[in-house]
């Protein structure tokens, strides 16, 4: 148990004394970029030809993404210890790696796994563009509806310059997604008294309801018989189009919207 | 000296004398069926979560009050949410987080011990709970062990390999006993390896077989797979724990999404036996039947939602059934004898299907596989169901679920000829949550309350006081009339209810337990 813990400790250590320059992916194999660079250029010149350039293998040689030497070293840290004896003495290898250029190949096949899991994509699609903007444009004036709450000469004027096509596409979908929206769900709370009280939706469930008045005053009510809680969503006419959309109405309104510089 | 020695064998001996005292007395639970206690991460086999107490009904439970509360304050980089669901056995509770086991006397919530792996590391988003036979307690670590624990010293008495980490498997299921079988199954996909189910010995921990979620190659369901490097890496996690009929000896559980994950464009096919309801053979492991509600995956859709056993009536004939609320929106109700879909329908809001194959089982439109430039779908990623437990109560007849109507759009990030990994995502989303109670012979919605806000989910528990005890999305624990749907009780506690509430009698008094983030609520009837 001692030596266990002696073992955390000490890769506890160097994992602190390493910049953390990307994302650290699980379990947690961190990746030095220009280690991860000068890796690329060793495996480009020693091991694309049998392995493929991505190192997914080609009929002659192994996928090493999924090598379980590969998979062992990544999750150890290992940093190409264990990877050596392999390219020396390994059948059809013959590579004399010093420590830095295996750690160099290590950081580069750490990183090309990072890369494929679940949080190693750059969330950014970037084929958006494929559709039709002089149908996306009669979608925004007729099917859509869009025009009868936004204007291209309005609101809209200058519409990609200030996102990118992926945000645009997400802003017309899901206006009422992310950390960052500007309108916020109206509510009305009207109590058997008569009294009714309005704002931006703070907090609601089954039996409180809360709201911040425009004058910034934060009220909350319990949902008592005879309380009347109604709540409107700026975002309705979006959420109902979710229903109507086709990927086609999608992309054509997309590639129409980023005309709009 | 001899004083020194007499003294501190008096202590050992006195220490010893009042574990022996404090020792519960143990009895065989009757696992096939649910009484007084909760010895399974689904109460008893059937996977229905109904208990048949009823001394807190739809008159008393106005009365139920607080009776204690437990947080778990140890944090070793594994999370402090308790997402497990908790064994009653004998007046102990027993629970897990990441790496942790804690036993917890079940009257007042005093804790009898702690149990702390020294874990390797390992995805940490949760561990389902534990499994108990005789003395000893068993659960799964992020690292990839089953551990054995004495359930009178909390002490280690094996461990035993469950998979490889580096292969970015990890454990997180509760483990299922069954006759001699500790029943294990393994979660992790991030990666392009295979699911599987293991059998350990409850005595040694030594592995007695192991079932792969794939056809071998050369069996005419292989031909579901463009070849065996495909299959082989193919996925199919068991992240869920599974029922059990003791009369047909069958094990059934689903498995989880195909991989590579989104881009399924280099696995043409239908990609047995992942997102596949499987029944097991447990003394062998054999397969003896399969049903695959979601064919050829490419939204992360597992089918591993508990498969509930209900013994029904179907067009006028008794019949064995099985039934699954799956992720990808759809309900299906299957013979537990054959694998026979009796009924594929919809319960969420879904537009990926051409409608149903022969089998019963959703022919996926291409059209709403990820597209490079997106395509929108239903349900979202997260699903229309998710690992959190339904319930079946015989009492009403009606199948209870947390169902999510949701939209997200699907895109392909990596278009490699041989994509791996996850190869694309999903990206944002709208949803409007829901609890669901459904015929289980039609799928007809009884009644449906939306939750007045979206958020996140919890497990269901029914009883036989006509009750369905579930959390909102809020933080409130809440008792519904289960055969209308009126809230008749709720209690705010410090977060989402994250488990499937249990409930339990001692003393002729009936509780009810529900975890909330780092903290468990047990409510009592007086």
């Amino acid at each position: 148990m001692k030596k266990r813990f002696l073992e955390f400790a000490h890769a506890t250590f160097l994992l602190c004394l390493i910049a953390v320059p990307l994302r650290a992916q699980f379990p947690h194999s961190t990746v030095d970029p220009a280690s991860a660079e000068r890796g690329s250029k060793s495996y480009a010149s020693s091991c694309a030809r049998c392995h493929g350039d991505d190192a997914r293998g080609t009929a002659t040689a192994p996928d090493l993404l999924r090598s379980l030497a590969v998979l062992h070293d990544r999750r150890q840290m290992l940093y190409g210890k264990e990877l050596g004896p392999l390219l020396t003495t390994g059948p059809n290898h013959n590579f004399k790696f010093d420590e830095k250029q295996l750690a160099d190949l290590s950081q580069f096949l750490t990183a090309s796994i990072n890369g494929i899991l679940r949080s190693g994509y750059n969330a950014q699609p970037t084929n958006l563009l494929s559709g039709d903007a002089k149908a996306g444009e009669a979608y925004f004036n007729g099917a859509g509806g869009c025009s009868k709450c936004h204007s291209t000469t309005g609101d809209f004027a200058g519409l990609a310059k200030r996102y990118s096509p992926s945000a645009l596409q997400q802003k017309f979908l899901f206006p009422n997604y992310g950390l960052f929206i500007r309108r916020k769900v109206q509510v009305t709370v009207k109590l058997p008294s008569g009294k009714s009280y309005s704002g931006d939706l703070v907090r609601i469930d089954d039996f409180t309801v809360a709201l911040n008045e425009k004058s910034g005053e934060y009220r909350s009510f319990n949902r008592t018989a005879g309380t009347i809680v109604t709540t409107v969503d700026p975002f309705a006419a979006h959420v109902a189009l979710l229903d109507k959309y086709t990927d086609a109405d999608i992309h054509n309104l997309t590639t129409y919207l980023v005309t709009l510089k | 000296m001899k004083l020194l020695i007499a003294s501190l064998l008096a202590l050992s001996f006195s220490s010893a004398t009042a574990r022996a005292q404090s020792k519960p007395e143990t009895s065989k639970p009757d696992l096939a069926k649910l009484t007084d206690s909760w010895p399974t991460y689904n109460g008893d086999y059937s996977g229905r979560r109904y208990s048949p107490l009823a001394k807190i009904n739809t008159t008393t439970v106005k009365q139920l009050s607080l009776a204690w509360t437990f947080r778990v304050e140890t944090n070793t980089g594994g999370g402090k949410r308790i997402s497990a669901t908790p064994l009653e056995v004998n007046g102990i509770l027993y629970f897990t987080v990441p790496s942790h086991m804690w036993a917890v006397d079940a009257r007042s919530g005093r804790k009898m011990w702690q149990f702390d792996w020294p874990s390797k590391g390992g995805e940490t988003i949760g561990n389902r709970g534990a499994a108990v036979l005789g003395d000893t307690a068993y659960f799964e670590t992020e690292d990839c062990n089953l551990v054995a624990v004495d359930i009178n010293t909390g002490r280690e008495k094996w461990h035993a390999s469950i998979g490889n980490p580096d292969q970015f498997y990890f454990g997180s299921v509760a483990p299922v006993i069954v006759k001699n079988h500790v029943m294990v199954g393994i979660s992790g996909d991030d990666f392009d390896n295979p699911g599987y189910i293991e059998a350990h010995d409850p005595e040694t921990g030594a592995l007695q077989w192991r079932w792969y979620a794939h056809p071998n190659p050369g069996e005419p369901e292989a031909k579901t797979w463009p070849n065996d490097e495909a299959m082989l890496h193919g996925g199919g996690m068991t992240w869920v724990a599974g029922t059990y009929d003791p009369d047909l000896n069958l094990y059934y559980f689903g498995t989880g999404n195909a991989q590579p994950v989104i881009n399924g464009a280099a696995r043409p096919g239908a990609n047995l036996y992942t997102s596949t309801i499987c029944a097991l053979n447990p003394d062998t492991g054999k397969l003896v039947w399969y049903f695959q509600p979601n064919p050829h995956d490419t939204h992360d859709w597992d089918a591993v939602q508990t498969p509930v056993l209900i013994d029904g009536v179907v067009a006028g004939q008794k019949r064995k059934l099985l039934a699954q609320a799956s992720r990808n929106g759809w309900y299906f109700l299957v013979d537990r004898t054959n694998g026979k879909a009796l009924l594929s329908t919809p319960f969420a809001k879904q537009n990926w299907t051409l409608g149903v194959d022969p089998k019963g089982s959703p022919i996926p439109n291409p059209e709403k596989m990820a597209q490079l430039n997106g395509a929108l779908v239903a349900p979202n990623q997260a699903g229309a169901a998710n690992w959190y437990p339904p319930s079946f109560s015989p009492l009403t007849g009606l199948f209870y679920v947390p169902a999510y109507d949701a939209y997200s759009v699907y895109y392909i990030y990596d278009n490699n000829k041989k994509p791996e990994g996850w190869a694309g995502n999903d990206r944002g989303g709208w949803s409007r949550a829901s609890l669901r109670a459904f015929d289980y012979r039609t799928g007809k919605v009884r009644w449906n309350h939306e939750w007045p806000s979206a958020g996140g989910r919890s497990g269901i528990l029914t009883t036989a006081g006509n009750l369905l005890f579930t959390g909102d999305t809020t933080s409130n624990l809440i008792a519904f009339n289960a055969t209308t749907g009126n809230i008749l009780w709720h209690a705010g506690l410090s977060s989402l209810v994250s488990n499937g509430p249990i409930t339990y009698e001692l003393d002729g008094l009936q509780y009810v337990v529900a975890a909330a983030g780092d903290t468990l609520y047990a409510f009592v009837l007086h």
